[in-house]
């Protein structure tokens, strides 16, 4: 098939005029147009797909290490690419701040037409208006214009009356609207932007009986936008006094959590409890409970029967039965000394997988252990993870199973006691000054789209000729400027209003 | 009985009474409008459906004691049910039952799916999902779902009748407004859907907004259907493109439930499948 191109698509975009203000202008007109907003709008969608599907750092920077270190060929490429950042990336910044500009661009001149309406008058109606919809001639007893005109001006139409004829007109609230939710998009786009630089985040993993402090040394994790002020945190501390947590025991659904429960002290006065949807508050900071793990308490001997180790350590979950993975460090021994340990809180062996958690509580806990010794390249001055164990310099000297309570003596002379389990929690520490703004665009936004698309923009039209002698007519017809409106049903709706009789009728749709 | 096996069982019921719709609906596209018998049965037997399935997700809640859209078998079905009703209220009004074949072949996919695939036995929450803000967040979400359904259906018949075919449907032009109506209805639900999780994100996690993969997706539904809105009235996107449009934010939908929910792991995917 040929496809034809009407005039009008033809000067749909015309060539950018030669000279520089002109192109300016030119671009300007490009830039705010309804198509390119639409294309912005489709390129945003787009944009923010490949952010959905890799690991992002924003989220976790250890799977985004591990998709690299699985996908070594790629990774450099997705890196420079910001494929592990998208929302922070330059290209998603410039498409969105381009969207912004286009509304903004858009925005503006709308408020000003808009602003000029409420002084002007609906335009006279056509000559002919019986090729408009819903046009109805009806003949009449006992109605004169004047009664038609006050009829509609009660029920909110704005009118225009010239002689035998009258254009009435409703709906200016779908504008503001539409120009309420604009301005609130563009509104709700500062509030997480200001949110972003001014916020901060941590996450931090308290033991048992242990405490935090609300100082940038104590979190495990901690990130603020570009422009918040470290001095300007808040001064807090609390301890963690007792957590508590209930998984289901039924076979349905065995092993989900049903309730955790963290009981804290603030500042050494008030008891706290805090539950995973209920964040306690300081002074705008609010502390989330984000999840739970063990702590399994070992002790260390050396050859000399001397205490080199004595302490808890987090365990970081692997799954929903809590296999746990932990390593300790003692750096201090000589040859140095390293453990890598699983820890399952319910054991079991598993012909494929070998030992593994079958449930999330200690119904049957054990410690799973390689002792290590030689060189832990902890000295070299980078910085290690104390959930990792480097073993490349250091050679294995036995592995062993314990039961709480019991003791490893190894073949070289050193003994290693589980003492116990105890629990650790972990929180998200979390300022977000812009949440209260984005929560007012958010709110205008809905109620803006609300008028936005539940009001339509219409006109009706009434025609009284003069007549000599018989019952007077009037002519009545309307124009709905969107094409979701039946402007019958305000057709009908005044003639209702007016008592008359119906005669003609036409256009009535069924969907 | 128990409760909830007396609600699996309602939902096998709606999955062959749809099925037995199906054949049903498709009699009454080939036939001329004048011999409506079987369409009345057909709209009647939908709301047989749309019954049983409420009460099934209503014998789940007493079961488990909580609003039935804990995990994904639970959402599946009450999506289903939300694209019955949806259809169910716009038939009070006006003769849709041409749309029944198109509205009865997602819902027996969903409802498949649900019982084959997504099916868990009913139990109580996990603690992250004990919020007020699921029944408003989720409840909204199933809603919008149901109409988007139906748009997603009306834009594929558009696309088939500006083609020419299935010449006894309405114009291609009704089709068309009738379709931009529904995500009128829709688009702003499916709004309130997203800010009210991201209100249930901040008080459960701290953050409310955190490029989550699930909350990605629900911002390109959002930006895709917003896109639709402007392509009614953009010149040379009316039509043809703007239903592709639709198609695409229904993809991302449909993307967001089974893809995300399943293979993609985020703070969300406590699903339970
Ligand atoms: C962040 C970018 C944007 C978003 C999320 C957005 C979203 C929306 C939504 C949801 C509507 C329907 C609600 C209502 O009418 O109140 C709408 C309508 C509209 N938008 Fe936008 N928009 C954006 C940018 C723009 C831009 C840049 C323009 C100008 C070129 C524009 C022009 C319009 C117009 C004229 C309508 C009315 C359509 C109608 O009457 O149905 N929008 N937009």
């Amino acid at each position: 098939m040929k496809k034809q191109i009407s005039a009008k698509q033809r000067t749909e975009t015309p060539l950018p005029p030669l000279d520089f203000a002109g192109f300016l202008r030119w671009t300007w007109r490009q830039l705010t147009s309804m198509n390119t907003a639409l294309l912005l709008l489709l390129l945003v969608a787009l944009a923010a797909i490949p952010g959905s599907l890799l690991p992002q750092r924003t989220a976790s920077i250890l799977k985004v290490n591990n998709w690299k270190n699985e996908n070594p060929s790629l990774a450099q490429i997705f890196d420079n690419l910001s494929l592990f950042d998208v929302y922070g990336s330059f290209w998603f910044s410039a498409i969105y701040i381009l969207l912004m500009i286009s509304l903004i661009g858009c925005v503006i001149p709308r408020l000003k037409v808009y602003w000029q309406s409420f002084n002007e008058q609906p335009q006279s109606p056509p000559i002919k208006i019986e090729r408009f919809e819903g046009y109805r001639k009806i003949q009449l007893t006992n109605t004169s214009l004047n009664k038609i005109e006050a009829e509609l001006k009660n029920s909110g139409w704005r009118i225009n009356r010239e002689g035998n004829g009258l254009t009435a007109e409703k709906g200016y609230a779908r504008e503001a609207g539409n120009l309420v939710f604009h301005a609130s998009m563009i509104f709700l786009t500062i509030a997480l932007a200001l949110g972003a630089l001014f916020s901060y985040r941590g996450t931090v993993i308290v033991k048992e009986g242990n405490g935090f402090a609300n100082t940038l040394t104590q979190y495990d994790d901690f990130r603020a936008g570009k422009l918040f002020n470290i001095e300007s945190m808040p001064n807090f501390f609390f301890t963690l006094n007792d957590f508590v947590v209930e998984f289901e025991r039924s076979i349905n659904q065995t092993g989900s959590p049903r309730k955790f429960e963290a009981d804290i002290t603030l500042n050494g006065k008030d008891d706290l409890m805090v539950l995973v949807n209920k964040p306690f508050n300081v002074a705008g900071t609010k502390i989330y409970l984000t999840g739970h793990g063990y702590a399994p308490r070992v002790e260390i001997l050396n050859q000399k029967q001397e205490i080199v180790y004595s302490d808890s350590i987090t365990f970081l979950p692997q799954d929903g039965n809590f296999t746990s993975t932990g390593v300790i460090k003692i750096p201090d021994e000589k040859p140095q000394l390293g453990i890598k340990a699983s820890f399952l809180p319910t054991a079991n062996i598993d012909p494929m997988n070998g030992p593994i958690s079958t449930f999330p509580a200690l119904d049957n806990p054990q410690l799973f252990m390689t002792l290590w010794q030689g060189d832990l390249g902890v000295n070299e001055g980078i910085a290690q993870s104390i959930y990792r164990l480097d073993t490349t310099k250091m050679t294995e000297l036995g592995i062993e199973e314990l039961k709480p309570g019991e003791t490893w003596k190894t073949e070289q002379g050193m003994e290693i006691k589980f003492l116990g389990v105890e629990q650790f929690a972990s929180f998200q520490v979390a300022y977000e000054p812009g949440r209260f703004l984005a929560l007012i665009g958010a709110t205008l936004a809905m109620l803006g789209m609300f008028f936005g698309l539940g009001i339509q923009r219409r006109k009706i039209w009434v025609l009284m000729p003069k007549v000599q002698n018989g019952p007077s007519v009037i002519e009545i017809a309307g124009l709905a400027k969107s094409d979701s409106h039946d402007i019958n049903k305000d057709i009908d709706k005044v003639l209702q209003k007016l008592g008359i009789i119906k005669i003609e009728k036409k256009g009535n749709r069924s969907i | 009985m128990s409760t909830n096996s007396l609600s699996n069982l309602l939902v096998y019921f709606a999955i062959f009474l749809s099925a037995f719709n199906l054949i049903l609906f498709s009699i009454t596209l080939s036939q001329s409008k004048k011999q409506s018998r079987v369409s009345n049965i057909a709209m009647a037997l939908t709301w047989l459906i749309g019954t049983f399935l409420a009460v099934a997700l209503i014998l789940r809640a007493v079961a488990a004691q909580r609003a039935p859209m804990g995990n994904m078998y639970e959402f599946a079905v009450a999506s289903a049910t939300a694209i019955i009703f949806a259809f169910l209220f716009i038939s009070i009004k006006k003769d849709i039952s041409w749309l029944g074949i198109f509205i009865i072949v997602p819902v027996i996919i969903l409802l498949g799916l649900a019982v084959i695939v997504l099916y868990t036995e009913s139990g109580p929450l996990v603690p992250a999902l004990k919020s007020s803000w699921l029944l408003i967040h989720v409840s909204s979400a199933i809603i919008s779902y149901g109409a988007f359904t139906i748009n997603f259906a009306l834009s594929i018949l558009y696309l088939l009748r500006v083609k020419g075919k299935l010449k006894s449907l309405p114009s291609p032009d009704r089709i068309d407004e009738f379709s931009y109506k529904v995500v009128l209805f829709a688009f702003p639900i499916w709004t309130f859907a997203v800010i009210s999780g991201a209100i249930w994100a901040e008080s459960a996690w701290g953050r409310y907004w955190g490029w989550d993969p699930k909350e990605t997706w629900a911002f390109i539904t959002w930006i895709i259907y917003a896109a639709y809105l402007h392509s009614r009235v953009t010149v040379g996107w009316k039509g043809t493109k703007a239903a592709w449009v639709s198609i695409f934010g229904y993809a991302a939908i449909v993307f967001n439930f089974f893809v995300i929910n399943i293979w993609v792991t985020g703070l969300h995917s406590y699903a339970g499948v």
